[in-house]
Formats: structure tokens, C-alpha cells, sequence
């Protein structure tokens, strides 16, 4: 588990963590069940206010990243597939969006963005 | 786990006027203020070294004068100064403390005499101010207490030492039972491990919140002294005025912003700063 | 309350200085003044009991130990009242190493040294309890320094005035009730250092 924490960005380091934390679940680094450091554990090995880490983890687990236990701690979250799986399908539409819209500008037709895609999907 | 509500003492010169804090367990707090503003007394009242005039204090729920000894059995207390007997050597002074308490851990003590390469048969007089404090820590440590109360500890350390210190701060806290009370001036060595902050000068608490809370309610703001005028001094908390512009600590700096759009760059202020410019007016 | 009295023993023996003290005392005594005063043995004991009961003391004013003491769970009463009893702990103490000493230098025939019966208990226990009845309430309450001068004042004023001229007419101060008192004052003044002590700021 690899955490990094800048003080002299201006995020606020609650949302540093979060945000890092929130990349490892989604690229799959983190899977569901995985156990995350305790907060204490955490903001010991950062040297930080255990107010802040517990904050990171209030906001990953109001997303839904992550699931808290009494007395057992943080774990990587079940309905994660559903979520990511829904935000990578928006990573996508977004990136056609673009291939769309360049299309457009170039003058493209849809048969010939289809056949590009076509091979490329063949490629793999 | 440490409630101060409305304490008063008076002095003949100075007066500790209504006072009013809570500790929970589980967290750090720092206690800061400039010299004089009224911390050591303030953990002098908590540990009935001195009688307060008014107000009530509370430790694990329990009045502190009259549960005295309960409570002063499950706290662990570093001061400035030893006071130790200084003709006895470590041992002695540990024989004739360590049977005071109900929950001594001879164990735990050697360990940390051990880590921190203390000798068992040093005299007292002989020790460094270090070393003096390090032995203050580990009998502090040594008896399974929930509360530990720290009165400038590190002062006068230099901050590879004052570094080790924070680093046993942190592995005690991980108990989320116990609480750590510090307080000091050098307020760098918060920056890191506070939970809250509490900021007391002239005798008064000027706030007590989430460290996160308190640097992120203030910010520094610097400019061109060409923006200062009689409307937007009333702004700052402190100004700090040069021949190449100004700095200024402000409550809400964000509102700042809309005031002078770009013509500022906003910072996030340290403990240090906060302290200073609320001090200097 | 053990604790405490282990404490000051602790404290009254390790320091070289009081060792030093308690070994050479006697015979510079011996020396000084001399074999034919019947006041020698009631001096010494005097003497030790005063140091030991009030090292303590001596301390809080060079490094506020009592501020320590304070912050440990211990209650103020229990001070007081461990101070109070370990006067006649202090005073068998004072009496033995008098008296072995004494016996001995006797022994090696170094000296004719009239040692003791126990009559010296008699003529010197209660004057001790009074003396020290007085000193320990300004010591359990005024600022160390001061309390020391005052204590030390008392002590040499005792020692003059009473001890010295007095310790031949012990049977007969004895006899006037003077015992009696010494316990009813010994009494008054432990009240008086219980409140005084609980109402103190330690600063």
C-alpha cells in the first residue's frame, strides 16, 4: 500500500488520501475486502492528526469505497464492481465523446471510425 | 476524559479568567500560548498543585479533588523541571515512586529504560536536561495511565530528541482509550501530531477546535501595502506591515479573495503564525 | 503511608553528606563539649531526630520535590500524618545509634561516658514532640525557605534554652505534666498541619 502525502499542497490532506486511496480501488490495486490501515495506524505512519485520517476515511466510505466495521476496521467495499464498472463505462463514454467529436472535425464518416475500432479490437 | 469548565484563579498580577476546554480520549491535544499566558497554571489547577477559585474540573468523569488519588493513579505527568530527589540515583528514585501506584509496570519501565539508555545506577544530579525528561516519560508511561499531561516537555531538547518524543506520543496513542495533554510553545512540534488545538493567552482561551479546523479558519494573506486601507485592516486578526507589502492573518481568508481578487496570495498559516499574530496585535 | 516513611529513609541515607553527619556527630560532641555534661545524650538524640524528621523538608526548598509529591497519587493527609508518626520512628533510631555508639566508645574505655537508661526517654521524648510540634506546621505550609530558617531558629532556641540547662531536671518537668501536654500539642499541631497542608498552593 503505497501513500504519499504532500504538506505544502494545497489540498487539505484528508482529501490527498482519499483521492489516493480512491485510485487504488478503481485500477484494482485494492480489492474488495481488502483491509485498509487502521486510522490510528495511519496517521501514525503519515505523522498526522488521527482527526485527518478518519475524515479520509468518512469520505471514501460516503462514496461508497469503503466500509467500516466497529472493532474491525476498514475494508475495501462489496458493491464496488457495480460503481466502477459504472465509472469506467463514463471514462469511456467521455473518451468516445471526444473520438466523436474530432471525427466530426476531420470530417470522418461512422463507417469508417467502426472499421478503425474493428481493428483495433481485433489487434488485442 | 478531561472536562475544564469555567476555572478561575487569581494572582496578584494575573488571572486565569473562565476557562473552559474538553479532551476526549483517544486524541491529542496541544496546548499552546505565549509565555506567561497561563498554561503551566492551568495543569497546576488540573493536578490540585494550586486550588482554583471557581469552576469545576472533571478527569474520567470524576471530580478531580474529590476522587484526588483514583485520579491521579491513572495519570501520567512530565513536567518542565525535575523535580526529583536529586542525591538519589534512577533506581531510587523509581523504588520510591513506583509503589504509590496501583497499576506499576516494572516491565514496562525497564523496557523503556532501556530504549531510551538510561543507567539504572546514575545519580539524579548527574542526568542532562534530556535525560532527566526521559526518565520523567518513563515512569510517566510505566503505569498503564490514560491521561498523560505534559507541561513544556520539550523544551530546551534539541529536535532529534523532540522528534523521538512525538514518535512515543503517536505509539501511546493507538490506544484509543488514553488521551495526551501537551502543552508548549514551540508549536512545531503540533503541527504534526495534535488532534486539537487549544490556544490560551492572557490568561483566556481564544479557541479550541481540530487543528484541521483551526488551519483551515485562518489563513496568512500577503500583498501590496497599497491595499490596506482603514476598511480592510479591520480584516486582519494581526498585520505585519514592511517596505515591500504587508502579511496579515485572516479568519475566512476566502472572503478576502472576493474583496481583492488576485492582487493576494493566501496560505495556509502554521500554529506559529496564528499564535504570533494573535499575540502581537 | 509506609511508602512515605520508606521514603524519607530513603532519602535521609542516601545522600553522603547525612551519612557523613550521623557517623561523625557523636564523637565531635564527645570532643567539643565533653563527657562530664549530663545534657550529651538528650543533644544527640535531639539532634537525629530533628534531621531525619525534617531532611525532607530540605529538599522541597532546593528542587520543590513536593511538587512531585503532589502529582503522585498520595493524599495530603497521608503526608502529614506519615511526617507525625515517623517522629517516634525517627526518635528510636536517634536513641539506638546514640546509644550503640556511645556503648561502644564506652566499651573501648575511650571514655566514661554515663549511657543510657531509659529515663532519657522520659526527660527527652516529650520535649522533642513539643519542639517538633511547633516546627512542622510552618514547614508543611510556609514557602520552603522560609520554613527552614524558621525551623532551624526553633531548633538552636530549643537546644539552648531547654535541652541544655533542663535535661537534669527532666524527672521534674516530668512531673509537672509536661508529658501530658507534649502529646495534647503533638496532637493540635497535626490537626493544624492536616488543614494548613490541605489548603496550600504548591507554587
Amino acid at each position: 500500500m503505497r501513500i504519499i502525502v504532500s504538506n505544502s499542497s494545497s489540498e487539505p490532506i484528508y482529501e490527498q488520501i482519499a483521492s489516493q486511496i480512491k485510485g487504488m480501488i478503481i485500477k484494482g490495486e485494492l480489492e474488495e475486502g481488502d483491509a485498509l490501515p487502521s486510522i490510528r495506524g495511519l496517521a501514525k505512519d503519515l505523522q498526522i492528526s488521527v482527526i485527518t485520517t478518519k475524515r479520509a476515511y468518512e469520505e471514501l466510505e460516503k462514496e461508497g469505497f469503503i466500509e467500516t466495521m466497529q472493532g474491525k476496521g476498514s475494508f475495501v467495499a462489496m458493491q464496488n464492481k457495480e460503481l466502477m464498472k459504472e465509472k469506467k463505462l463514463k471514462v469511456i463514454e467521455e473518451k468516445l465523446t471526444e473520438v466523436v467529436a474530432e471525427s466530426r472535425l476531420l470530417g470522418l464518416e461512422y463507417k469508417e471510425v467502426k472499421e478503425m475500432l474493428k481493428i483495433l479490437f481485433e489487434e488485442e | 476524559m478531561l472536562e475544564i469548565k469555567n476555572v478561575s484563579k487569581n494572582f496578584e498580577k494575573f488571572k486565569l479568567n473562565d476557562i473552559s476546554f474538553n479532551l476526549e480520549s483517544g486524541y491529542i491535544m496541544g496546548f499552546i500560548g505565549p509565555n506567561g499566558a497561563g498554561k503551566s497554571t492551568t495543569i497546576k489547577l488540573i493536578m490540585n498543585l494550586l486550588k482554583k477559585d471557581s469552576g469545576e474540573i472533571k478527569i474520567f468523569g470524576k471530580d478531580h479533588i474529590d476522587f484526588e488519588r483514583e485520579v491521579k493513579n491513572r495519570i501520567g505527568f512530565v513536567y518542565d523541571e525535575s523535580y526529583f530527589y536529586e542525591d538519589l540515583t534512577i533506581n531510587q528514585m523509581k523504588n520510591i515512586i513506583a509503589p504509590f501506584y496501583k497499576n506499576w509496570d516494572e516491565k514496562m519501565f525497564s523496557k523503556y529504560i532501556k530504549d531510551f539508555n538510561l543507567d539504572y545506577t546514575q545519580k539524579i544530579k548527574k542526568l542532562s536536561k534530556g535525560m532527566k525528561m526521559k526518565f520523567s516519560l518513563a515512569t510517566a508511561l510505566s503505569h498503564n495511565a490514560d491521561l498523560i499531561i505534559m507541561d513544556e516537555p520539550t523544551s530546551g531538547l534539541d529536535p532529534i530528541f523532540r522528534r523521538e518524543i512525538l514518535d512515543i506520543l503517536y505509539s501511546v496513542i493507538q490506544d484509543e482509550n488514553k488521551s495526551i495533554f501537551f502543552s508548549t510553545h514551540i508549536t512545531t512540534d503540533l503541527e504534526k501530531v495534535a488532534d486539537y488545538i487549544t490556544f490560551i493567552n492572557n490568561g483566556e482561551i481564544v479557541f479550541s477546535k481540530s487543528k484541521d479546523e483551526v488551519l483551515e479558519s485562518y489563513g496568512v494573506v500577503k500583498g501590496g501595502k497599497d491595499l490596506l486601507d482603514g476598511d480592510t485592516r479591520k480584516e486582519f486578526i494581526g498585520i505585519r506591515e514592511t517596505n515591500v507589502g504587508f502579511e496579515g492573518l485572516a479568519e475566512n481568508p476566502q472572503r478576502l479573495k472576493k474583496i481583492f481578487g488576485s492582487e493576494i496570495l493566501i496560505e495556509r498559516p502554521t500554529l506559529e503564525d496564528i499564535m504570533i499574530y494573535s499575540v502581537r496585535r | 503511608m509506609l511508602n512515605l516513611i520508606k521514603k524519607d529513609f530513603l532519602l535521609a541515607f542516601s545522600s553522603k553528606s547525612t551519612l557523613i553527619f550521623i557517623i561523625l556527630y557523636v564523637p565531635f560532641i564527645l570532643f567539643t563539649i565533653g563527657t562530664d555534661n549530663k545534657f550529651i545524650g538528650s543533644l544527640m538524640i535531639y539532634t537525629f531526630v530533628y534531621m531525619l524528621t525534617t531532611i525532607s523538608f530540605g529538599y522541597d526548598a532546593q528542587v520543590k520535590t513536593h511538587i512531585l509529591l503532589q502529582s503522585l497519587p498520595i493524599r495530603k493527609r497521608d503526608i502529614v500524618i506519615s511526617k507525625y508518626l515517623s517522629i517516634f520512628i525517627n526518635y528510636t533510631i536517634g536513641f539506638v545509634i546514640t546509644g550503640s555508639y556511645l556503648w561502644i566508645i564506652k566499651l573501648l574505655g575511650f571514655i566514661d561516658v554515663d549511657t543510657f537508661n531509659l529515663s532519657l526517654v522520659e526527660s527527652t521524648l516529650p520535649i522533642i514532640l513539643l519542639s517538633l510540634s511547633i516546627s512542622l506546621p510552618s514547614l508543611f505550609r510556609l514557602p520552603p525557605k522560609i520554613a527552614n530558617i524558621i525551623n532551624m531558629f526553633i531548633y538552636i532556641g530549643i537546644m539552648n534554652f531547654v535541652i541544655i540547662p533542663f535535661s537534669q531536671y527532666g524527672n521534674l518537668l516530668n512531673g509537672l505534666g509536661l508529658p501530658i501536654i507534649a502529646v495534647i500539642v503533638y496532637f493540635l499541631s497535626m490537626g493544624i498541619s492536616l488543614w494548613l497542608y490541605e489548603t496550600r498552593d504548591f507554587v
